[in-house]
């Protein structure tokens, strides 16, 4: 086992050398550079500009130097936020977006967990048919709809919740359902899907037709092997959620770091560029890495690594 | 199995409204300081880039440098440059130099704001190992570009630190604007010690040090700013508020709901969803001010068929300019007579620029004229058949919308189909530097308070003129203009000159912008200045 | 107790025609058919997904107006009336026909988006699950790399190289969509694979192909039928990103992404008809696609046969 995830970790390295190099050679290859703007700048001063961020170097010798500074753990300095080092803006940001993705992923686990299996257990009734209504609808109303919608109702019309900002904890209940909304409905109609092919299962029925009480069919026998495809996709989900919403956080003005993988790139700010995308990239693989060890853990059947089969 | 079933659904049922209950309990009280002039304003989208003067590179970052830092002069309402450190200003007969006499001031932290300060300010900004992007805005100081661009050194640039409290300006040409240029963020002093000692000094509030009517008191990076009056400021006096909160919000929506809560008492166009905004214009819940600002589109003169000025005119008559202000952007815009807006102020007389000519264009459509138009040009070039034509644009709503209608003007008043094309800023920006367009749009704000900072971007040189067109008395014109500090000459050249340009049509000017200004009633005195900056220096705040 | 190797006996492939083991298949799909029409919430979806796609056809001829026509005089923000079923936008045009004329795009996008996720998704999860070991190793690494690259950039470049077009759009919203699908039927795959039954079949000889189609991949329906239903709304609303971006559809046309996207201000004031429509309509036709899914899902599944 130690053996596999040694190996696995340093297949996790060149996974996340091998996006490094790419998202370099992507962001040069779009038109425009940082200093692109609407009011064309001198000569001079663009070759200034330019050199003082190293830009002037070519393409290969920049990559050399940024991958020097990364092996170092350095990730170089914000082109647009002056004197911003992106390790520090990655530093400020994240605990902002964790804390705010964490509290969303609870509330889509447990009750999209909770929901799925009431709607299995349920099946083509009125608790089914209607939890699938509700999970259609957090499907069709993006979260740039709910939002809005939320401040207006919540912050206010009923002054019950502010409407945006950060610091306390009222503030991020808003953000946090908001967020939700999507994975939860996810989580729902997927469990409840894999609960019904479980549940249609022999052993199951053995189960049930020995009299255990349903709540100890449901738990032992049947959620562990229904979460496999829950487990599939909360991995890189919650390393999508973790590292910020770029649309939840900006409506509701949370310094987090979901915006710096869309404005850094509208930007051209490459040093940022680089830097979320390897945090996020990181983040990921790890992810799906736990989520190949969890389907061990879940059913012992399950064995990664081994010979090919 | 009926029981179970509902007990199902109350346990989803109660699961939900705990939690509901929960959260919402969780929630505490908001506080609110019982101070009463503290403001809080709306404007500031998000971080500002740098607040270093030197690096400061957007009008959000102006917003708030122009609080913390002095320059030599302020600028009035009227657009007029009235003593800041500076206390007094001699020009010299030829235009060239400019004595400042400086007033006694401090820093924030102590020391003497000294006209050296102002002279390392200024060559820092020119001196290319500092990469300072608004460099531009200081090559009218002699050798200032030569400086940037390594073919001068910094003692031979013109200005100079006579004493402690004169400050000697030599500039290239006779520059009348560049006294109010002075007020612009990149010519703002900073405290050479400060600086010199930790150049990362402007990157944090505890190692900030300013001069201006107010300190950095606080910054939050990407959540908010908030600036505490300063006791030191020589004018400290005139300052009522004690401070001023600058919560950033990206999203405008959100922006209003704050404003309309009550979380916010001041805003700008940032605090306004574009879509609401004729709706509360309408309503009077937002108060709409000139702005000096040209919206229009460019042709390419290097691409058919825009290479012909009757096609290109007649795409300019067939725009019903009144239609776009009043049924489509709807915020107290003013179709465009010319291209240099409205606000601007003639040299001359200091009266409006816009009301000192004629109508170059009307505000209405001509459509027989277009059609006519479209037909000789067609003639002239020998087709028959336009080529496809393509107009680009940014993507943002109020651009598509103006796109849209536009669109559907050409077809209906010239029987042309004309495709459209938004793209991403950037990549927008790369395709009009590189010609690569047909018809692109173009918003342009003043660099400076003159007409000058309009019509030289189109002469042949300038790096600005992206439609790639190029007339011999038009360059003539503002080459005149420019070597002369004559103001009534300077004034004529210049008319003489949009006259050319609204003749040839490069441009099709289509309107002149507008401020929009959220405020409650309680807020007096916040001063919207023609370069588009607001002045919350003099402001307070009276009993609810 | 390690039996040696050559007491066994491989099974000659195919020895039994495993087919006659089975009932034929010629009345399996019929056989799914029968149970999703007594299905009554399945083919009210699919009654629903055939009206919608009707409208979508014959809507934009239903009023004398065209998507693209714009009356910015009184026109403008009118509500739902006679004149105007669904009223008109803030350039004067008439939502209905706006809404039908974008169901075209969006339900296009949305089907084609979907059945391309499928494809790929289920091919390669399903071989990266079933061969496992190194393959699955590699073929997983390439996924996590495909997924850890900035999409706005990847979308950037695919337009600056191919330019605007159905192709283009195809490709940018084919690009990511498959990873989770595919992630996903290789977890099943995982776990199925080491069941009884299956090894059973493998014992019998059969072909992966076999195992696959007939064994691993229904299995493995649910999941799949699910996450097909969600791949739709996305790939609908990753059409209005890429129109951001310059790469959706061109203005004035509209997809119920764009109207959705555009008319967020209702949010703020009255126009709720604006927004109210297209997203009434997408969550009709989730909804519609929910219901068959989840009877088709019970449909197609084995174990529900009487």
């Amino acid at each position: 086992m130690l053996r596999y995830i040694g190996k696995r970790l340093l297949i996790m390295l060149i996974t996340l050398w091998l996006i490094s190099t790419l998202t370099f050679i992507l962001m040069n290859s779009i038109p425009g550079d940082p200093f692109t703007s609407e009011k064309k700048l001198p000569e001079s001063t663009l070759e200034n500009l330019k050199a003082q961020y190293g830009l002037d170097k070519p393409l290969p010798m920049q990559y050399v130097v940024y991958m020097n500074n990364l092996i170092h753990g350095d990730l170089g300095f914000s082109i647009k936020n002056v004197n911003r080092s992106v390790n520090d803006m990655l530093a400020d940001g994240f605990p902002v977006s964790a804390q705010l993705g964490a509290q969303a992923m609870i509330l889509a686990i447990f009750a999209g967990i909770l929901m799925g299996t009431v709607a299995a257990l349920r099946q083509n009734r009125m608790s089914d048919y209607s939890l699938m209504v509700l999970a259609v609808i957090g499907l069709s109303i993006p979260n740039f709809v709910i939002a809005p919608l939320f401040q207006k109702y919540f912050g206010l019309n009923w002054e019950l919740l502010p409407i945006a900002g950060w610091g306390n904890f009222d503030q991020t209940i808003l953000p946090s359902i908001a967020l939700a909304f999507t994975p939860l409905a996810l989580v729902t109609r997927l469990m409840r899907s894999s609960m019904l092919e479980v549940l249609g299962q022999d052993y199951i029925r053995t189960a049930r037709a020995k009299g255990l009480p349903p709540i100890r069919v449901i738990s032992f026998h049947t959620l562990r092997n229904a979460i496999i495809p829950v487990i599939t996709l909360i991995g890189p989900l919650t390393a999508a959620i973790l590292t910020g919403s770029f649309v939840v956080e900006k409506i509701f003005s949370i310094p987090g770091i979901g915006k710096y993988f869309v404005e850094s790139i509208i930007n051209r700010d490459y040093p940022v560029i680089m830097g979320a995308t390897i945090f996020f990239s990181a983040f990921l693989i790890l992810m799906n890495f736990l989520v190949d060890l969890a389907y061990g853990y879940i059913d012992p059947r399950i064995k990664l690594g081994k010979k090919e089969a | 199995m009926m029981r179970s079933k509902r007990r199902m659904t109350q346990l989803v049922a109660a699961f939900t409204v705990l939690s509901m209950v929960f959260l919402a309990a969780c929630g505490g009280g908001s506080s609110q300081a019982s101070d009463d002039q503290v403001l809080d304003i709306g404007m500031i989208v998000s971080e500002p880039p740098s607040l270093d003067p030197a690096k400061a590179q957007d009008s959000q970052s102006g917003h708030i440098l122009r609080h913390v830092l002095e320059g030599l002069v302020n600028i009035d309402k009227d657009g007029n440059p009235k003593p800041g450190i500076a206390k007094e200003w001699e020009v010299s007969d030829d235009g060239k130099e400019i004595t400042f006499h400086l007033r006694d001031a401090t820093w924030s932290n102590g020391d003497p704001v000294t006209a050296e300060d102002f002279e390392y300010a200024w060559k820092r900004v020119l001196n290319p190992d500092t990469g300072a992007i608004y460099a531009y805005q200081l090559f009218y100081l002699k050798n200032g570009e030569e400086y940037n661009a390594g073919e001068a050194e910094a003692d031979e640039v013109g200005v100079d630190a006579v004493d402690d409290k004169t400050l000697k300006v030599e500039l290239k040409q006779p520059t009348p604007y560049f006294i109010s240029l002075t007020a612009f963020y990149t010519l703002l002093p900073v405290n050479k010690d400060v600086v010199e000692e930790n150049g990362k000094w402007a990157a944090n509030a505890d190692t900030y040090v300013g001069n201006g009517a107010f300190t950095l008191d606080v910054w939050e990076h990407d959540s908010k700013i908030e600036l505490k009056k300063n006791e030191d400021y020589w004018n400290a006096d005139k300052v009522k508020l004690s401070k001023i909160n600058v919560p950033f919000n990206q999203e405008e929506q959100t922006a209003y709901q704050l404003f309309k809560s009550g979380k916010l008492d001041y805003g700008d166009k940032n605090s306004l969803p574009v879509d609401l905004i004729p709706e509360l214009v309408e309503k009077g819940e937002v108060e709409t001010k000139k702005k000096l600002g040209s919206y229009s589109y460019i042709f390419n003169l290097e691409e058919e068929p825009f290479d012909n000025k009757k096609i290109r005119k007649a795409f300019a008559l067939a725009i019903d300019r009144k239609k776009i202000v009043e049924d489509v952007t709807q915020g107290g815009e003013a179709p465009s007579n010319g291209w240099v807006p409205w606000g601007m102020p003639d040299p001359a007389n200091g009266e409006e620029w816009v009301k000192q000519h004629g109508q170059y264009q009307k505000s209405s459509a001509q459509p027989e004229k277009a059609k006519e138009l479209l037909e000789e040009g067609m003639e002239e070039e020998g087709i028959d058949k336009l080529p496809e034509i393509t107009l680009d644009y940014n993507t943002d709503d109020s651009h598509k919308k103006i796109a849209e209608a536009l669109q559907q003007m050409w077809k209906k008043h010239l029987d042309v189909d004309v495709k459209l094309q938004n793209s991403e800023w950037k990549v927008f920006l790369e395709k009009q530097s590189n010609g690569d367009f047909q018809m692109s749009r173009q918003g342009w704000l003043p660099d400076y308070i003159d007409p000058m900072t309009y019509l030289d971007m189109y002469t042949t040189e300038s790096d600005q003129n992206k439609a790639n067109w190029h007339n011999e008395e038009y360059d003539e014109l503002i080459e005149k203009a420019k070597s002369t500090n004559d103001q009534k000459k300077r004034s004529k050249l210049m008319h003489e000159a949009e006259e050319i340009l609204m003749e040839e049509m490069p441009i099709i000017p289509i309107y002149f912008y507008t401020e929009f200004i959220l405020q409650k009633d309680h807020v007096k005195n916040v001063i919207y200045k023609k370069d588009a900056s607001f002045d919350f220096r003099e402001a307070y705040l009276t009993e609810e | 107790m390690a039996i040696p190797a050559e007491k066994f006996e491989r099974a000659p492939k195919r020895a039994v025609d495993i087919e006659t083991l089975r009932r034929p298949s010629l009345t399996y799909w019929q056989d799914v058919w029968n149970r999703l029409k007594q299905n009554k919430l399945a083919m009210a979806g699919l009654f629903m997904i055939i009206l919608l796609v009707a409208m979508a056809i014959a809507g934009p001829f239903m009023q004398p107006y065209t998507y693209y026509e714009q009356d910015l005089g009184d026109g403008k923000n009118i509500s739902p009336s006679g004149g105007h079923w669904f009223g008109t936008d803030e350039l004067g045009r008439d939502v209905f026909v706006r809404t039908w004329y974008g169901a075209r795009i969006s339900l296009t996008i949305g089907v084609v988006a979907a059945l391309i996720d499928l494809i790929i998704g289920v091919i390669y999860g399903g071989i990266s699950g079933y061969r496992g070991g190194r393959t699955d190793e590699v073929m997983m690494r390439i996924v996590d790399v495909l997924w850890g690259l900035p999409y706005l950039l990847v979308v950037i470049l695919l337009l600056v190289v191919m330019g605007p077009g159905v192709l283009t759009i195809i490709i940018a919203l084919t690009a990511t969509g498959w990873l989770n699908m595919a992630r996903l039927v290789r977890g099943q795959v995982l776990q199925l694979k080491e069941q009884e039954y299956v090894m059973a079949s493998q014992t019998l000889g059969a072909s992966t192909d076999w195992l696959m189609s007939k064994h691993l991949i229904p299995n493995t329906l649910g999941p799949i039928i699910v996450m097909l239903t969600f791949t739709v709304p996305n790939a609908i609303f990753a059409e209005a990103f890429l129109s951001f971006l310059g790469l959706g559809v061109q203005a004035p046309v509209a997809s119920w992404g764009t109207m959705i996207n555009d008319a967020l201000v209702v949010v703020l004031s009255d126009e709720w008809w604006r927004l109210f429509f297209p997203a009434f309509f997408l969550s009709l036709t989730l909804l519609a696609f929910n219901a068959l899914g989840d009877g088709l899902r019970d449909a197609l599944d084995p174990k529900m046969r009487k």
